[in-house]
């Protein structure tokens, strides 16, 4: 479903993604572990448009995406969950919520209804600003709103930062749920707990280049994970 | 947030009773009410640029001389009457603001600040040293006034007043619609989080743009009505650092992001200089004081001291939570 070849991408001259190679499809959801400053939150941002790719490719279903806008790629079925669980901290629940369908106009009714199936905890607290929602609350907000837009693939960029292990659990039961719908999965994370439970297949990355990559119960248990932190 | 019929209502109904007071009123209080009126339509106005998407234009000074020169022109050169060329100046400016914002809105924040600033200076030059068209230092004289019509029986000085006052509720209810529209969501979205905004989907550059287009169209209106009722404008009038900061002061002292604040604060500083008129010397200096007793002990205006009070009003047991934003943030 979304195939990346050989992508180069970085901020001003300074080079953070050397050559990656990396895919993700439904059913198999992918987790992008490394050290900080291996380029995790660089690959988000080019595969979601926020910053340009300097050369390689991008495709979703066949189609290549590279040089498309943000709205264009979320209009194609990605969304992200940035780093740093970012809600809009004076507006309501449901406002946040409904700014994430912004490319389909207004939410229908059974849009809301369904992401506050899937997170109670935002249905009571609907009228509620989001800065006044815990940590985890937030996260879930982060994960709902990017649910609004329909994604095919969800891109969750370090959803764990920060979060107590209680919250992470919430948060990784979330993100099966919401894989078992039929939606692609890429979770970048340093957290292995998070990894383990969620990822199928894994991919660690190193020098801004897809290191090792295979099943996650082997490459996470591999050691691959500690040697790339540790620069090896 | 209140719909907007019940909205519409209210400012009706509030503008027949200003009308009503007017008819009381004698020359000079009425010409207080219609600075009062024509400096809170360019508030209101300003303040869905400023106050929903956080950019501050100092351009807008310029941009209030660009209206009412082209009002000018139309009136006497081309020989138009006030009914058109009120709308062509709205025109003429907002299309101006679009060029103004394609340049500025490469640049953010303090940069975006300095460069509108250029631009204000700029469009204050202009209009000293194209003394061809705008009679430069000495300022553009005999500007016919809106007619009052025929089967009125009301003076000129009370008609003007009404078109004040009606200038100020169309930009305020139309301000209300903009930012209640899908776009008025996208500015306040590239307000709070631009990043967040983009990977989103919303199309930051359309919301922002047109917030500053709309602030354009509206302040050429104004600028128009503003050289009619005068019969004469100058330069003096559209300086950045006269018109241009002031407009942020309105709108900071009123209250940001809140529209109807900046009625308040086009109020307060208005009468402000009317009333201390005979200490002339004194007046900018309360002007000042005024401003330093706002910013340090009512940051979000007049709307937010209002606000607080409703909120006391409302529930005095349960005061705990009422979400004082400046404390989240």
């Amino acid at each position: 479903m979304l195939e990346i070849s050989d992508l180069r991408a970085g901020y001003g001259r300074m080079a953070v993604l050397h050559g990656l190679d990396l895919t993700a499809m439904p059913g198999r959801p992918t987790v992008v572990m490394g050290a900080n400053g291996v380029g995790k939150t660089t690959l988000c941002r080019a595969i979601t448009g926020l910053i340009p790719v300097w050369s390689g490719g991008i495709r979703l279903d066949g189609h290549d995406i590279t040089c498309l806008s943000p709205a264009q790629r979320v209009r194609r079925g990605i969304a992200l969950v940035p780093e740093g669980r970012q809600v809009f901290p004076d507006m309501t629940v449901r406002d946040n919520l409904r700014l994430g369908a912004y490319l389909r106009g207004e939410p229908g009714p059974s849009d809301l209804e369904q992401v506050e199936a899937l997170f109670p905890i935002l249905a009571d607290r609907r009228r509620q600003t989001a800065g006044l929602l815990s940590g985890g609350e937030q996260q879930m907000l982060a994960l709902a709103r990017a649910l609004m837009s329909r994604p095919r693939l969800l891109i969750l960029d370090e959803p764990s930062q920060g979060l107590a292990p209680k919250a992470v659990a919430q948060v990784a039961e979330a993100v099966q749920r919401i894989s078992e719908s039929g939606v692609a999965i890429l979770l970048v994370e340093q957290n292995m707990t998070l990894a383990e439970t969620v990822g199928e297949w894994a991919v660690v990355l190193q020098g801004g280049r897809a290191e090792v990559e295979g099943p996650a119960s082997t490459v996470l248990k591999s050691g691959a994970v500690e040697a790339s932190y540790l620069g090896h | 947030m209140a719909r907007i019929p019940h909205i519409a209502l209210i400012s009706a109904v509030a503008f027949a009773a200003a009308v009503a007071v007017a008819t009381q009123m004698n020359d000079y209080l009425l010409y207080v009410v219609i600075l009062w009126a024509i400096f809170a339509s360019l508030a209101v106005s300003f303040d869905v640029l400023l106050g929903y998407t956080g950019y501050l234009s100092l351009a807008h000074g310029a941009l209030f001389g660009l209206g009412a020169y082209t009002g000018a022109i139309m009136t006497t050169r081309a020989g138009a009457g006030f009914w058109l060329a009120l709308p062509v100046a709205g025109l003429v400016t907002a299309g101006v603001a679009m060029v103004v914002a394609l340049i500025a809105f490469r640049t953010r924040g303090l940069y975006f600040a300095v460069l509108t600033l250029g631009i204000g200076l700029i469009g204050h030059q202009m209009f000293l040293v194209a003394s061809g068209l705008t009679g430069g230092v000495l300022g553009f004289a005999g500007i016919p006034g809106p007619g009052v019509p025929s089967w009125l029986p009301i003076d000129q000085n009370l008609w003007n007043t009404c078109l004040a006052l009606a200038l100020l509720l169309v930009t305020f209810l139309a301000a209300q619609v903009f930012v209640r529209s899908r776009l008025g969501a996208a500015c306040i979205a590239v307000r709070e989080d631009m990043t967040l905004a983009q990977a989103l989907g919303i199309g930051i550059s359309r919301a922002r743009l047109s917030a500053f287009i709309f602030s354009g169209f509206f302040t050429g209106l104004a600028g128009a009505l503003f050289a009619a009722i005068n019969n004469f404008v100058a330069p003096e009038s559209f300086t950045v650092l006269g018109t241009g900061f002031q407009l942020v002061a309105l709108v900071v002292v009123g209250g940001m992001g809140t529209l109807w604040g900046p009625i308040l604060g086009a109020a307060l500083l208005t009468a402000l200089p009317e009333a201390l008129r005979m200490a002339s010397g004194y007046s900018m200096l309360a002007y000042g004081v005024l401003l330093l007793v706002f910013i340090l002990f009512a940051p979000k205006g007049f709307a937010g001291l209002i606000q607080r009070g409703a909120a006391v009003l409302r529930r005095p047991a349960t005061r705990k939570l009422s979400p004082t934003k400046e404390g989240v943030r």
